[in-house]
């Protein structure tokens, strides 16, 4: 691929996150006297609601004037100020870069994470896995795009050494292609998170290739080689073990409380945009 | 029962480039390589141990079986196969009196002959009918199944002969049916033959008038024609007569007189035409006179134009209208002075003029050929044979002196022969007496028999030597192997049909050639020429008519039909834009 293709699919993500938001309507946000405010109640100058005394509440916020005219202890809650961050972690392997349109379509991905993380103030923290080990992305812009997008062979994943920050916005965006249980990946991802999203390109030559004859299949990160007879229930076996492999991920994913969305890289960007949210990415006015 | 036969079976060996094309793929055959990044899905898939063969790969090619198929289809175009049926048939060989009395009994003889071939038994079955002449020249006139075509032929038959022996043509029919076949002879005469002909015979006295002779006179400003009008029959005949246009007028004749009749024309008029009303023999009832007109020459002259113009001119003057046909003529006039060299150009025939200075010298010691075809009856009175000077002998070629003028050969017929066998023939002219020439009426027939002989004989004789003089070619009937005898030895050897043809490679001492199929003889060829020469092959005669292959009961007909072909191509042309499609979705 290009460089010029690369940073290209980077401005495209970049650019629709003007229009697009990365959805972070709930969790509780890293605590820290930040500008931003959290849905819980917290210790602001600013009044959020009232709310019924149950005990053990703290007696210094009944409202008293309340209890003077109506007899009933109610609580005065104050909105928690709070200082959002996210962490963002891009699977560096081969196989989200060999084929072209995947690549794209990751990269425009990364694009978007970034820019409508930064346009938020979430401060984010991108983080490249590689095989082994992580490498943090302290300055990113479009020129360094296509450098640190190459894809290194990566034949495992491991996110338990991924120093993840406790209560952020956890943004992880891979195709989930590695053997193994997904549970075993993802239970770091989930783990003191904030929210977390799970972002998995995939391509329809993976999902459900059209192979027409008897082949040397090489793996693109282990490189490891395998000639197959090539049948119609071969191709039917393949295509089911992928789906299984997608709905375990995504399984996973609900049990974690990981939101888990797939993207299609054959898809036009402008159309898979309204469906990288919950319920459709957040627009910003 | 039939048998299915192949136009061109050397084309099998098409068939060996099926294997060609099976190695070619076999080597070209590769694993597509593919880089995935599920190679771990395929692993939980517990798949067998790869057991792939190149046999088993080249198997599943398609592209592979589509070019098979094309491959076969295109073998089963060029090997031409076509389906040879046997249809079993009688022969009924029907001989015509030639003779023009039989003109007054056509219909008789057709129902006498429908009425008693349905006696016989002969039109209730598949009959092959051929009809002969009894003039032997006359030959074959028809053949075919279709009893109406025979009667067509027959009602067409020219009867215009006169008493003649019928021997050889009932030997010609007997030869044409074989020994089972039936002969019918037709004459108004009844006429003593063998037992296995049998004859039908519906003559019977007419009472006939007509023309037993003409003779016209010029008269100055007048031609006057006088007919001869005979009454044959033994009794008086009244008959009405008219003269081109004018009105008719009675006339009455009694019993065998002879009249004649005198009438003069302007010299305006060329044609006339006296006719009597039409009796049972109407051959005798018209006759046609007609005033004596220079003949067309067809010729294409080359040399200088002055020359040329000069031969046209002379031509124009007596009794020839010279027809220009330059761009195809059958024969070339070459108007040239110089001493010709042996066999420049490939034309059989040509006339040359010559020169004074160049004049002909002839090479052999002839005496004056008066009875040569082209000089014969002819009118030489002031040429005389004064033989003097004359040349040495060449071995290039024969002079034949027609005419003397004084001591010079006048008009000299030149053969050469070709090293291959080919004769050609040239007719000198000495121009010394250029004025005088065009003088003699019989040097202008000369030419005249000269050109026809040559129109005659050039045509046939070119098409006869161009292709192959050392192949002879015969048509046959049905394909397969037909055997060869030399020379009256008894091996022979075999040859195949080609197409419907036999090509028959000769050699120069070959004298005979016996041509068999299934022991049946089938064509005798004898190599003599036509005049007498020997060595030339292409000028064989045939003595006996290729009809003999046809000889018993049974014959081949080939059910040929180039539809399915179509067809073929058709689908080959479909398989290649599939496999061609394959190809690139493959590639892509």
């Amino acid at each position: 691929m290009l460089h010029e293709e690369k940073q290209n699919a980077w401005r495209r993500g970049w650019v629709a996150s003007q229009n697009y938001a990365l959805p972070r309507r709930r969790g509780p946000w890293r605590k820290g006297g930040g500008g931003d405010r959290n849905r819980v109640s917290g210790q602001s100058l600013d009044f959020n609601d009232h709310r019924p005394y149950v005990q053990g509440d703290d007696m210094r916020l009944v409202n008293w004037r309340v209890y003077a005219a109506t007899g009933q202890m109610v609580l005065k809650t104050f909105e928690e100020e709070v200082s959002p961050c996210a962490d963002i972690l891009i699977d560096g392997s081969q196989s989200m870069f060999y084929v072209e349109e995947k690549a794209i379509r990751s990269i425009e991905m990364i694009g978007w994470i970034v820019g409508s993380c930064q346009r938020q103030g979430l401060r984010p923290n991108l983080m490249v896995m590689k095989n082994h080990g992580v490498e943090n992305v302290e300055f990113f812009s479009e020129e360094q795009c296509p450098n640190i997008f190459n894809g290194v062979a990566c034949s495992s994943i491991d996110l338990s050494h991924i120093p993840w920050r406790r209560n952020s916005l956890r943004v992880f965006l891979s195709d989930l292609l590695y053997p193994g249980d997904p549970l075993e990946w993802l239970r770091p991802l989930a783990k003191g998170a904030g929210l977390a999203w799970l972002y998995c390109p995939y391509d329809e030559s993976e999902s459900n290739p059209e192979w027409s004859d008897d082949m040397e299949m090489e793996d693109v990160e282990s490189g490891n080689k395998r000639r197959i007879s090539l049948s119609s229930d071969l191709l039917k076996r393949y295509r089911l073990a992928y789906e299984r492999h997608t709905e375990e991920a995504e399984s996973t994913c609900t049990r974690l409380g990981v939101f888990f969305n797939r993207v299609n890289s054959q898809l036009p960007w402008s159309k898979v945009l309204p469906s990288l949210g919950e319920d459709g990415a957040q627009w910003v006015n | 029962m039939g048998e299915l036969s192949l136009g061109s079976p050397i084309f099998l060996w098409a068939l060996l480039s099926l294997p060609l094309l099976w190695l070619i793929h076999a080597l070209q055959l590769k694993l597509h390589k593919k880089l995935i990044g599920t190679l771990f899905l395929l692993d939980r898939l517990e798949l067998d141990h790869y057991q792939g063969s190149r046999i088993r790969r080249l198997l599943q090619s398609p592209s592979l079986w589509l070019q098979t198929l094309v491959l076969l289809f295109l073998t089963l175009l060029l090997i031409d196969p076509y389906w040879q049926q046997e249809i079993r048939t009688s022969k009924c060989a029907i001989v015509v009196d030639n003779s023009a009395s039989m003109r007054a009994f056509k219909t008789e003889f057709q129902d006498a002959l429908e009425t008693n071939l349905k006696a016989w038994g002969v039109l209730s079955k598949a009959t092959d009918f051929a009809l002969f002449g009894s003039t032997i020249m006359s030959g074959k006139q028809h053949q075919g199944q279709q009893w109406s075509a025979l009667l067509t032929a027959l009602h067409n038959m020219p009867l215009q002969g006169g008493e003649h022996d019928m021997s050889p043509a009932l030997h010609l029919a007997r030869q044409w049916v074989g020994a089972n076949g039936c002969i019918v002879l037709l004459s108004d005469h009844p006429r003593k033959v063998s037992p296995d002909v049998n004859m039908i015979s519906c003559g019977h006295k007419i009472d006939n008038v007509g023309f037993a002779g003409v003779s016209a006179e010029n008269q100055g400003k007048e031609w006057a024609v006088e007919a001869i009008i005979r009454n044959s029959s033994a009794k008086s005949q009244t008959r009405s007569l008219a003269i081109s246009q004018q009105s008719p007028r009675v006339i009455t004749l009694k019993a065998q007189e002879i009249r004649t009749i005198t009438a003069k024309f302007s010299h305006a008029i060329t044609k006339a035409q006296f006719s009597l009303a039409h009796d049972a023999f109407a051959l005798d009832d018209i006759l046609t006179v007609v005033k004596p007109q220079a003949k067309k020459l067809s010729m294409g002259i080359t040399g200088e134009q002055n020359e040329g113009q000069f031969l046209k001119d002379r031509f124009d003057l007596l009794y020839t209208k010279l027809h220009w046909n330059q761009e195809n003529p059958y024969l070339k006039i070459t108007l040239q002075d110089a001493q010709l060299s042996a066999l420049s150009e490939p034309l059989s025939y040509r006339i040359i003029f010559h020169t004074i200075k160049h004049k002909v010298r002839p090479s052999v010691l002839s005496l004056v050929p008066t009875q040569h075809e082209l000089v014969r009856g002819l009118n030489w009175p002031p040429l005389g044979a004064e033989l003097s000077g004359l040349g040495e002998i060449s071995l290039e070629h024969e002079d034949l002196v027609l005419v003397w003028h004084r001591s010079l050969p006048f008009l000299v017929l030149r053969s050469k022969t070709h090293p291959d066998g080919r004769v050609f023939q040239e007719l000198h002219i000495n121009t010394e007496y250029k004025d005088q020439l065009w003088s003699y009426p019989s040097f202008v027939l000369s030419l005249h028999r000269f050109v026809e002989n040559a129109a005659k004989a050039c045509p046939a004789y070119e098409r006869a030597n161009r292709k192959s003089p050392t192949v002879l070619d015969i048509p046959v009937k049905s394909e397969g192997n037909y055997e060869l005898c030399w020379n009256e030895e008894n091996e022979t050897t075999t040859i195949s049909s080609q197409k419907g043809w036999l090509q028959i490679p000769t050699h120069m001492e070959s004298k005979s050639l016996k041509v068999s199929h299934k022991n049946t003889p089938i064509a005798e060829y004898a190599f003599q020429l036509v005049d007498g020469r020997e060595g030339d092959f292409s000028k064989a005669k045939t003595f006996l008519s290729k009809g003999n292959m046809d000889m018993g009961e049974s014959i081949m007909s080939q059910q040929r039909s180039d539809d399915w072909k179509i067809l073929i191509i058709l689908l080959v042309l479909s398989l290649l834009m599939i496999d061609w499609h394959i190809r690139g979705r493959r590639n892509s």
